[in-house]
């Protein structure tokens, strides 16, 4: 056994001489230093991290508070932007009856917003926001830039009641574009007008579009009223027509009101 | 049966050789201490006579490539402390736990003085007196503890047959 580790001694003198001044020195410092880096890296993960966890954490909370910033933001943008949109359409309709006013020369106008509640559903009446303070009085007419809405009925302080074309108490005299021809129409109460007594002589048609005679000292002339529907005979020698307001008063938002200037 | 239990006992060596490489890789990369664990668990097999030699010869190799010392330093200063631990080792067995760790950690001293006589000839000097302090103080009885605990020093009559 003492013989065996003499040469084990003698050995390891040689491996160390030969290790000292061989390439496998050098070879073992490079795997020393890649193996020191490698568990440099490691040891350094280690160390951060329940920092970077915590780190993580703190830059996921900041970027979900930011992200909902941001959505309130957006969304506070976004009724702007709507609002700014609703404004433009707003001025762009105001805009056009005020040019409509101008062509009512014997006529005082006033424009007022048009206030659509459960009323209109049910009664086909309809409230604006202006009244008696206004100068509005009842029998006035109520127009748009498309054609004629209806007629104020009750006038309060600050707001008025406008009775709707459709109204079944609501008449008023037309004439056709071409043939002048003048006729009585009323509301049906189903969002329709009905004309009744149509001599059998006149031409009357289907999509034919029925306007204001003027006569009458409340409408100006030649506003567009409603639009023939359906033509049909009755049995008393005379022509029927249904007929549909031009105006559709889902979409009111501005009107006017006419006031004769010779009353 | 005994062929088993000596397989069982040889991958045990294995495993604890591979993890106090790591554990030895880690405290030397992340501190200013060099702890020799594979240095010290040689002294310890060494002197419960637990290994074959080649077993030490092997794990000495592996204790020079991991401590970046020159391949045969451990190996030398271990063959060196063994003519001492051989005539040591009866006395050794008939002590107790105290006696026993104050010879690791005499043994573990010589063969650390050894191998600082290699690295000063060969210029591969490693000389830390608070590093040495730590290993005798805390190492040694640690290792005694785990080697006797994992290994079982029990099978100290199984050895040295070659």
């Amino acid at each position: 056994m003492t013989r065996f580790k003499f040469w084990l001694l003698i050995f390891c003198v040689v491996i160390i001489l030969l290790d000292k001044f061989s390439f496998i020195s050098k070879m073992r410092d490079y795997i020393a230093v890649y193996v020191q880096k490698q568990t440099s890296i490691i040891v350094y993960h280690i160390k951060n991290y329940p920092k970077l966890v915590l780190l993580q954490q703190s830059e996921q909370y900041n970027l979900e508070s930011e992200n909902t910033k941001l959505k309130q933001q957006v969304e506070q943008y976004s009724v702007l932007l709507k609002q700014q949109k609703n404004l433009d359409t707003d001025e762009k309709s105001l805009d056009s009856l005020a040019l409509q006013s101008r062509l009512y020369n014997n006529y005082g106008t006033s424009v007022a917003r048009a206030i659509i509640d459960i009323n209109y559903l049910v009664n086909h009446k309809m409230l604006i926001d202006k009244g008696s303070g206004n100068n509005i009085e009842v029998g006035e007419a109520v127009v748009n830039q498309l054609g004629v809405i209806g007629q104020v009925s009750i006038v309060n302080n600050k707001t008025s009641q406008i009775i709707l074309l459709a109204n079944p108490d609501f008449k008023i005299y037309l004439q056709t574009v071409d043939s002048k021809s003048k006729m009585l129409a009323q509301g049906t109460g189903n969002n329709n007008l009905i004309v009744k007594y149509i001599s059998k002589s006149t031409n009357i048609k289907a999509g034919d579009v029925l306007v204001t005679t003027g006569l009458d000292d409340i409408y100006p002339a030649n506003i567009p009223v409603a639009k023939v529907i359906r033509v049909f005979y009755e049995n008393n020698g005379f022509n029927s027509a249904i007929c549909q307001p031009v105006v559709d008063y889902n979409k009111l938002q501005y009107i006017v009101v006419l006031k004769n200037a010779n009353k | 049966m005994q062929t088993s239990s000596l397989k069982a006992g040889q991958i045990k060596l294995i495993v604890l050789t591979l993890f106090l490489s790591i554990v030895q890789l880690l405290i030397n990369s992340s501190s200013i201490i060099y702890a020799d664990l594979l240095g010290v668990f040689l002294v310890v097999l060494l002197v419960n006579q637990f290994c074959l030699y080649r077993q030490l010869i092997i794990i000495a190799f592996f204790a020079d490539i991991v401590g970046h010392w020159y391949l045969g330093t451990h190996l030398f200063a271990l063959i060196t402390i063994s003519f001492l631990a051989d005539k040591y080792f009866n006395f050794y067995k008939i002590s107790n736990i105290f006696q026993k760790i104050i010879s690791i950690i005499v043994f573990y001293s010589l063969f650390n003085g050894v191998i600082t006589i290699i690295g000063l000839l060969t210029h591969n000097i490693r000389v830390d007196t608070l590093s040495f302090i730590i290993e005798i103080i805390v190492l040694c009885p640690i290792m005694f503890a785990i080697v006797g605990k994992i290994l079982g020093l029990s099978t100290v009559d199984t050895l040295f047959n070659d």
